[in-house]
């Protein structure tokens, strides 16, 4: 039972990290029109800056500044790349942050190495903690903890500021609100580098518990591409909702059939496209043209 | 056709080539198994600009249904029968199947949401073949013994070539006729203004599920024979990392400009994915920069650069001459 309780605990912190990555993912799918294949890249990064910074200054300094090189790096491919295929076909949009992520991958392999590293939890959050009912990891309950104020804090921003409505309404048709008046390149690159963050902080948060390797973000980035599909593109409820529900389901098939736990959330993408075409909480669109 | 138009057409050539390629690539330093993997490449990337191209639907996921044609083309010897046109019907029968499932679900999709769906599916197709080792072999692949057709031994790479050259030109010649056929205009009509397209009367659903059928069914042949060119499948073409590179091979030689471009562009980059895995095991890069470098400097592609009539050649040859004072055609 305890086995149990604590591997739905697992699922919902997996998830929620997954909604880390997904939320940027969705965001930038909606307002740029590209699928960003980089985010892969992006969280990478973040796992092995974390790793080379805690070996100087420690976890939590790292957990600011690994994000926020992510951050520069991230704003960095949008300026230079992104902004000239703005307004083309989809498909070149698409082909970059590929072409990238590839070149990226292969800059990490190269310096440092194909071969993985372990990485700990800071001292403080070694070890696991009485819940009363069961111990459970103190990192763990960090790391979740950390993600929910996170997530809030990208909830209050997109319904409590006049810049999180502009990225809402440009989610939902991205030319129109240039159309309006808006600096639609400066919200692109905005919206590039907080989902450059988001993707950052994941990799940090995730290395103390998968181990840092080049691939690490290449494996990641599907689950995130199922959930922004489940949620509905755009949707930021639906995005949470897919994220809980593709990090429980991973996490409870491995307990019942380790084999088929990554096939699960894609049987559960097939039933719910069928069900409801645009995700459980999409609407239609400017992507759908 | 008529005569005059067979010998202007680049079909005539693209056979020549082919034809006389194993006895000149050695001696520019290839290999006739280079010239056999080129030529099952470009007939995967014709089959792929199908769809990309010629409909305007950008899957990103293609190489599931090549990776299910070696599949099936190896379980087809192993269990039923090892006579090879049987298997390669069974390899294109298995990717056409697949894609017609896939198809009723993403068909309605358009644009980078459709393309998203394809991605999400190939990788469900690759996690099929990686984790069921009973019947695929999972990550050390399937492995079943090398075919032949009567007298003639497939294991022969010269014999090999012609017989993938044989395939190649067939299908090939087969794609250009769909293409200049009416439905090969209502694919393009799609292409240019789903809407209407629709309003004419043409549903819609119908020539883009044909179109995501046929070009999966011949994406499965070009499986079927890598298949038969390594006596063994693997899963790894499946996943979307290697899906990207049949897209690169129909922007690089400007398949979305030229019914051509995917055979030059394959060529290009099965010759530079030899050259340069030889030089460095960081070849990743050089291909992902490669990307990046094509879609910014050269999103037509090398044939759309030098085509008549919209190629950034022509633009700026025309700029030239305008500011050379000399007229300007």
């Amino acid at each position: 039972m305890e086995y149990i309780i604590s591997q739905l605990f697992n699922g919902i912190i997996l998830g929620l990290l997954y909604a880390l990555i997904a939320l940027g993912l969705t965001l930038i799918l909606g307002v740029m029109e590209v699928i960003n294949f980089v985010h892969a890249a992006l969280f990478t990064f973040g796992a092995y800056l974390s790793l080379v910074l805690t070996g100087y200054i420690g976890f939590w300094p790292s957990l600011i500044i690994a994000p926020f090189i992510v951050g520069l790096i991230g704003i960095l491919y949008e300026t230079l790349t992104f902004r000239r295929v703005y307004g083309k076909d989809p498909l070149f949009g698409l082909l970059l942050a590929f072409g990238l992520v590839l070149a990226s991958t292969e800059v990490i392999r190269m310096i440092w190495g194909p071969t993985g590293y372990a990485l700990n939890p800071p001292r403080e959050l070694v070890g696991s903690i009485n819940l009363g009912f069961m111990p459970y990891s103190k990192y763990r309950i960090f790391a979740g903890l950390f993600t929910l104020v996170l997530i809030f804090l990208m909830w209050a921003f997109l319904e409590k500021t006049t810049y999180g409505m502009v990225i809402k309404a440009g989610v939902s048709d991205s030319e129109m609100i240039g159309a309006l008046g808006k600096n639609l390149p400066k919200v692109r690159t905005l919206v590039y580098s907080i989902g450059s963050i988001f993707a950052g902080i994941a990799g940090v948060l995730l290395a103390p518990l998968q181990g840092v390797k080049p691939d690490m973000g290449m494996a990641i980035i599907m689950p995130a591409f199922v959930v922004i599909v489940v949620g509905g593109v755009g949707s930021f409820l639906g995005t949470i909702i897919g994220s809980l529900l593709v990090g429980l389901t991973v996490t409870i098939v491995v307990m019942v059939a380790p084999r088929i736990s990554d096939l699960a959330m894609y049987v559960i993408l097939a039933i719910i496209i069928l069900k409801r075409p645009r995700g459980l909480m999409g609407e239609k669109s400017g992507l759908e043209a | 056709m008529k005569a005059k138009a067979i010998i202007r057409s680049p079909i005539l050539y693209i056979a020549l080539i082919f034809l006389i390629l194993p006895y000149v690539f050695p001696v520019i330093g290839g290999y006739t198994d280079l010239g056999t993997e080129i030529m099952i490449m470009a007939l995967f990337a014709l089959a792929y600009n199908m769809l990309l191209g010629h409909t305007g639907l950008m899957s990103f996921g293609h190489g599931a249904y090549f990776g299910i044609g070696a599949y099936a083309l190896g379980l087809t010897q192993l269990h039923f029968s090892s006579n090879i046109w049987v298997c390669l019907l069974f390899a294109m029968l298995a990717a056409g199947l697949a894609a017609f499932l896939i198809g009723l679900v993403i068909i309605r999709k358009s644009g980078i949401y459709f393309g998203l769906l394809t991605v999400a599916f190939t990788q469900m197709f690759f996690t099929i073949a990686f984790r069921w080792r009973e019947l695929t072999g999972g990550e050390d692949g399937l492995k079943f013994q090398p075919f032949s057709w009567g007298p003639l031994d497939l294991k022969s790479p010269l014999t090999l070539y012609y017989f993938v050259f044989a395939l190649f030109l067939v299908s090939m010649v087969l794609f250009y006729k769909i293409t200049k056929s009416p439905v090969g205009r209502v694919m393009r009509a799609n292409k240019y203004n789903r809407d209407r397209t629709m309003v004419l009367g043409y549903n819609i659903y119908r020539y883009r599920l044909f179109a995501y059928i046929l070009s999966a069914l011949f994406s499965g042949l070009a499986g079927g024979l890598s298949g038969v060119r390594i006596a063994a499948a693997f899963a790894e073409p499946m996943t979307w990392v290697s899906s990207g590179d049949v897209v690169m091979m129909v922007i690089l030689g400007g398949g979305l400009a030229n019914f051509f471009g995917p055979v030059l562009g394959a060529a290009i980059f099965s010759i530079l994915q030899d050259l340069i895995s030889t030089v460095t095991i960081h070849w990743m890069f050089i291909f992902g920069m490669l990307f990046v470098f094509v879609i910014l400097v050269m999103p037509e592609g090398i044939l759309g650069f030098f085509s008549k009539d919209q190629g950034t050649y022509q633009a700026f040859r025309q700029r030239m001459l305008k500011s050379l004072g000399m007229k300007t055609d």
